[in-house]
């Protein structure tokens, strides 16, 4: 009896997840929804917020003394020319035509007159300060801003 | 429960095939309908493992010795927490446990992308289903638990290995394997990128704690395998160079490479082909390992375990190689990459030159492990490399190894200049020279030892410097108290201060491996009332006697031990005969550990016609620390995957 009931239990389950794996196949096919341009996208920003990050690193570095104010100079230019070349490749990625971050269209130093790529500090051309970075999320924040619009995070330090 | 058991394992050969089935037709025809069969037929069959799992776990707590499984490895009089560990003493239940593992993480990975790297998971998931099949298909037709005994057969159970009747037993193989399997979870990650060309850091990142977590367990894994051998097998160490134990140790060897290279990709998009390797490489020594534990092919003292599976297992690593092979070939070109090194003396450099040491590391101790084989194929000989090879070629590079551990933090990323780098050098440097100094003063002449003191002092005052360095540079920067300051630094940067938690944790250890050159002992008979000294403690013997247990019968030794008339401790070793498996003898170490040093007690022949008991006595300096080291290292690891406040954050924006 024991043995007849397990029997009928294992067969329900199996009928079960048989119903449940198959069920799919009695769609319509579909076509594949490519979902590699949001993917690319994230991984994109991830990248940039990654080189902000290593800024951000470099900066730190530079205070403890790990690294001269030379090395510092030349790793920063470096990274901000990475962080250009993903603003462009973002820029490519098919539908993702969104305006830079908190609106900030590209601009010139105002000291050299060098276009400034939207999220950095300082001009690449010159080294003149011309906005900030919020240390959360690498958005561009304006100098006066008490919170970062993208994160949300105080800014006041 | 048999029923169940049995069948539940044959659905999930059934669903897991449908999964790799409809994966690949998937793959080649883009149909959707496909990909959501294939997942689901992984989680089914994942699931199905779980029932077995369960199913087994019942019948040994159970005792249903009609089972063959429970008959052979469990007995009425088993205490119960050793019929629960029961499921991994043997072949087939540890081929069933390594299942239920991968099941776990198969469900985890799969509901955490649910809705996330769909292109990706596809691979990802035909990769978990290929190693599934295989060793379902292993459970299934070979090594099946729920085979029952022949008809008109009954018996009362053999009882678990002695040996195995551990309490460090019950948790070993179960972190060992969430390690060992876990791997599986960065190299299907790593294929799947190569199939669909995504060969950027994105794979690297989504797989960083799974990467993390797996090196953690094996570590933990291989730590607690020391620990049972130090307490349990009598020979007063924890490492040997067992054929197994180097098993282990391979794919630690080359996780850890991995975990720092890949550091280098997450920065710098470098090193493509090398970590593709390096994970490749790890995975394949774990399904090694497996093999080596499960074959027989080497004799060690995990051959508990040894079937006539090898050339199953030959067959699959042999498969998965060219696999591997063949992918990377074809994905040559997409894996050089554009980047290069700026200069040589950065955090860039150091980490090729560590992943280089490591690379040597596992190739020495590969070479010592598969000599036997090699030397029986070429010479007719099966020529064992003993400890003696391992510590000569293992001890110098552990050395080079511990030299970067302390160098490596002080470069930082991209360039260091060597002016910098050179005053940033002194403090360490100064206190390596103090501390050797002071080690030759205290009469201190091996020179390694001496170059480990050396060695130890260096790294420890780099830590020490980099930590102190960042809670002034913080404090100055945002004035906050040294407390904050030291959490906002590491909150900013798990990845550094949990490797550099991590590293004080190596440095533990290195000094527990430097004090095992220290250790001291003697092998003597006793007499009741009689003592006898070693290093400045009196061990007396003050009498011995017979315990009855559930499973076996006891005859135990009470050694007092005291130092300067005070007394410290007594021993009690222990030798036990288990009845039911034969009456097996088996000696039970005692161990009474201080701070600084071990004092291990084993009885050898006890009675006879003089009276007397054979003993071992040793005094081993230092074990505890290698012990304290492996928790540092834990602490350190779970700092480094902790979420950050930043990454929160940062998820909620992309969410």
């Amino acid at each position: 009896m024991d043995t007849l009931l397990a029997t009928a239990a294992l067969f329900l389950i199996f009928l079960f997840a048989t119903y449940y794996v198959l069920v799919p196949l009695l769609s319509v096919k579909e076509k594949p929804v490519s979902e590699d341009e949001a993917d690319r996208t994230i991984a994109l920003e991830l990248r940039k917020v990654n080189l902000f990050k290593q800024i951000r690193e470099a900066e730190f570095e530079r205070e403890m003394g790990l690294i001269n104010e030379e090395d510092f100079d030349r790793t920063k230019t470096d990274l901000l020319a990475e962080v250009a070349e993903v603003m462009h490749e973002l820029d490519s990625v098919p539908g993702n035509h969104n305006p830079p971050e908190n609106g900030t269209a590209i601009s010139d130093c105002p000291s050299c007159g060098a276009p400034i790529v939207p999220g950095t500090r300082y001009c690449s051309n010159c080294g003149t300060a011309v906005g900030d970075v919020c240390p959360g999320c690498g958005a561009t924040v304006s100098s006066g801003d008490r919170f970062c619009a993208s994160c949300g995070r105080g800014l006041l330090n | 429960m048999i029923l169940l058991g049995s069948t539940s394992l044959q659905l999930a050969l059934i669903f897991c095939s449908l999964a790799l089935v409809s994966g690949f037709i998937n793959l080649v025809k883009r149909d959707l309908r496909f990909s959501l069969v294939s997942r689901r037929g992984l989680m089914v069959s994942a699931f199905l493992i779980l029932v077995a799992t369960l199913a087994l776990v019942h019948q040994l707590m159970a005792s249903n010795f009609s089972l063959e499984y429970v008959a052979r490895y469990s007995s009425a009089a088993t205490p119960t927490m050793y019929k629960f560990a029961g499921l991994w003493a043997g072949m087939e239940g540890s081929l069933l446990f390594w299942l239920t593992i991968l099941g776990i993480y198969v469900l985890l990975i799969g509901y955490l992308n649910r809705r996330r790297n769909l292109s990706l998971m596809l691979v990802v998931n035909l990769v978990f289903a290929t190693v599934m099949l295989f060793f379902l298909i292993v459970t299934n037709f070979f090594e099946n638990p729920f085979t029952l005994l022949p008809p008109g057969a009954s018996s009362r159970g053999m009882g678990l290995n002695p040996l195995l009747q551990h309490p460090v037993m019950l948790i070993h193989p179960p972190i060992l394997y969430l390690g060992y399997v876990g791997f599986v979870v960065p190299f299907a990650y790593a294929i799947a990128a190569l199939v669909t060309r995504h060969m950027d850091a994105n794979w690297i990142r989504l797989t960083r704690r799974w990467s993390l977590l797996p090196w953690m367990f094996l570590g933990i894994g291989i730590v607690l395998g020391g620990i049972w051998a130090y307490a349990e097998l009598g020979w007063g160490g924890y490492w040997a160079w067992d054929p197994v134990e180097n098993a282990s140790i391979l794919p630690w060897l080359t996780g850890t490479a991995y975990i720092h290279s890949v550091r280098i990709q997450e920065k710098k998009n470098m090193l493509r082909l090398w970590n593709v390797i390096l994970i490749m490489s790890t995975f394949i020594l774990t399904i090694f390992g497996t093999y080596l534990t499960r074959s027989g092919i080497l004799s060690s003292v995990h051959a508990f375990a040894a079937s006539e599976l090898g050339i199953w297992f030959f067959g699959f690593v042999l498969l998965i190689i060219l696999s591997c092979t063949i992918l990377v070939i074809l994905r040559k070109d997409e894996l050089t990459s554009q980047n290069r090194l700026e200069s040589f003396t950065s955090r860039e450099s150091g980490f090729l030159f560590n992943n280089m040491i490591f690379v040597a590391l596992t190739l020495a101790v590969l070479w010592g492990t598969m000599f036997p084989i090699l030397s029986e194929a070429v010479r007719g000989m099966k020529i064992t490399m003993g400890s003696p090879y391992f510590n000569r070629t293992t001890v110098p590079i552990g050395l080079l190894l511990l030299l970067m551990v302390g160098i490596g933090p002080l470069l930082a990323w991209r360039r260091t200049s060597l002016g910098t780098l050179k005053r940033n050098l002194t403090i360490p440097v100064a206190t390596a020279i103090v501390a050797t100094a002071g080690g030759m003063l205290l009469g201190l002449r091996q020179i390694y030892p001496l170059l480990s003191l050396g060695l130890v002092a260096f790294v420890f005052a780099g830590i020490i410097n980099e930590l102190f360095r960042g809670i002034r540079a913080r404090r100055r920067i945002s004035g906050e108290s040294t407390l904050t300051a030291f959490r906002n630094m590491v909150d900013r940067n798990r990845s550094r201060y949990g490797g550099a938690i991590v590293h004080l944790g190596v440095l533990f250890m290195f000094v527990g491996f430097t004090g095992k050159a220290f250790s001291t002992e003697q092998e003597l008979a006793l007499k009741p009332g009689e003592n006898t000294y070693l290093k400045g403690y009196v061990f007396k013997l003050d009498r011995y006697y017979e315990v009855e247990r559930t499973n076996h019968r006891a005859w135990i030794v009470d050694l007092s031990v005291s130092r300067n008339d005070r007394p410290v401790t007594i021993l009690r070793p222990e030798r036990r005969i288990y009845i039911e498996q034969d009456s097996q003898v088996q000696s039970e170490v005692a161990i009474h550990s201080r701070p600084l040093q071990d004092l291990y007690a084993i009885a050898g022949g006890i009675g006879g016609e003089n009276n007397s008991v054979a003993l071992k006595i040793m005094i081993n300096p230092l074990v505890q620390m290698v012990w304290l080291g492996s928790i540092i290292i834990v602490v350190g690891t779970l700092v480094a995957i902790w979420p950050s406040r930043t990454d929160q954050r940062l998820k909620e924006r992309l969410a």
